[in-house]
């Protein structure tokens, strides 16, 4: 018994390391709509004065091909949105991949968020 | 009773006409119920196939953050001076491509990494700048005014193509920063835009 709780602890102690190693975290995240899209992960850089992101967008549907929209909100380090971007088209094949990236105009920009927008069918 | 019946009538009758004369909505609101809605002014439209709003931001936003990436941007000592010149229409349709270069001054100012003088409208060729420059010289005071480190001109064109079924707009949009003194172009990027339309059903 102590030995399975010792195993189910590691594994959970694992699965948090795994998640905060990644930099995947949710409150970047924000998909409006049917789940038919998900964004497998996502990464910011700076260049110079400005923040640069990248994420990766995943259609796992076998048979649909799915067409969808996204905008990053820039925040600055008072947590106020400062600027968006507009929102951009985007289709992805059937068990497709796509890698967007994206970098704010202004400076002073410490973190984003990525909105995406499925239609619903 | 009659008194209780005529009391609940005219109640009645009083909500009635109030709630007719009173405006829909509230304070601050005006044509409420009317066919107009304000919507997302950054929203995917896509209306026709015929450039568009999110064509424009789009554009906009893609070359600003090529531009900005340019070594002769990000690498400067100090914010070089630029000069936006004609973005030529060479579609069959009527772009206003000033809008699309003066969104991108919009980013480049708010972005503290690009100085712009004012648009000289009526030059639109590197060796018209360099004359410009060189005349400018005789007069100390015109010569700040003159003097750009860069030049920004441009071409918009188009493609299309239809059949029965489908209809095929390609928009190409090319930029070009230009060292006015050399001729040397010292960064060029462009955006492609591609647009179909199903005739059977519209979508994308």
């Amino acid at each position: 018994m102590s030995l399975t709780k010792n195993i189910l602890t590691s594994f959970g102690i694992g699965a948090l390391l795994l998640t905060f190693s990644t930099g995947c975290s949710s409150k970047n995240i924000n998909i409006i709509g049917e789940k038919r899209v998900e964004i497998t992960k996502h990464k910011s850089v700076q260049e110079g004065n400005f923040m640069k992101i990248m994420a990766e967008l995943e259609n796992n549907d076998n048979d649909e091909t799915e067409g969808f929209v996204y905008q990053i909100e820039w925040y600055d380090k008072n947590g106020f949105i400062k600027d968006t971007t507009p929102w951009k088209a985007i289709t992805i094949h059937k068990n497709q991949k796509v890698q967007v990236i994206e970098m704010t105009n202004i400076p002073d920009i410490v973190d984003y968020k990525i909105i995406v927008s499925v239609p619903n069918k | 009773m009659k008194t209780l019946t005529t009391l609940c009538v005219s109640v009645t009758i009083a909500t009635i006409l109030l709630s007719g004369c009173a405006p829909k909505g509230g304070a601050g609101m005006v044509g409420y119920d009317s066919n107009v809605k304000y919507g997302d002014a950054k929203a995917v439209e896509t209306v026709t196939a015929d450039f568009g709003s999110t064509d424009l931001q789009s554009t906009a936003e893609a070359l600003t953050q090529s531009l900005l990436e340019s070594r002769y941007i990000a690498k400067a000592q100090q914010p070089p001076k630029v000069r936006l010149r004609t973005v030529n229409n060479l579609t069959y349709e009527h772009i206003d491509t000033k809008a699309i270069t003066d969104k991108i001054r919009i980013k480049l100012l708010k972005s503290g990494q690009v100085r712009f003088l004012a648009d000289t409208a009526n030059l639109n060729q590197v060796k018209d700048e360099r004359e410009l420059t060189a005349s400018a010289t005789a007069m100390k005071e015109n010569k700040a005014m003159a003097d750009s480190d860069f030049i920004v001109t441009g071409n918009v064109r188009s493609i299309k193509k239809a059949n029965d079924d489908v209809k095929d707009v390609y928009y190409n949009v090319s930029l070009e920063l230009v060292n006015p003194q050399s001729g040397e172009i010292v960064w060029a990027d462009e955006k492609e835009i591609r647009k179909v339309t199903a005739k059977s059903s519209v979508g994308w």
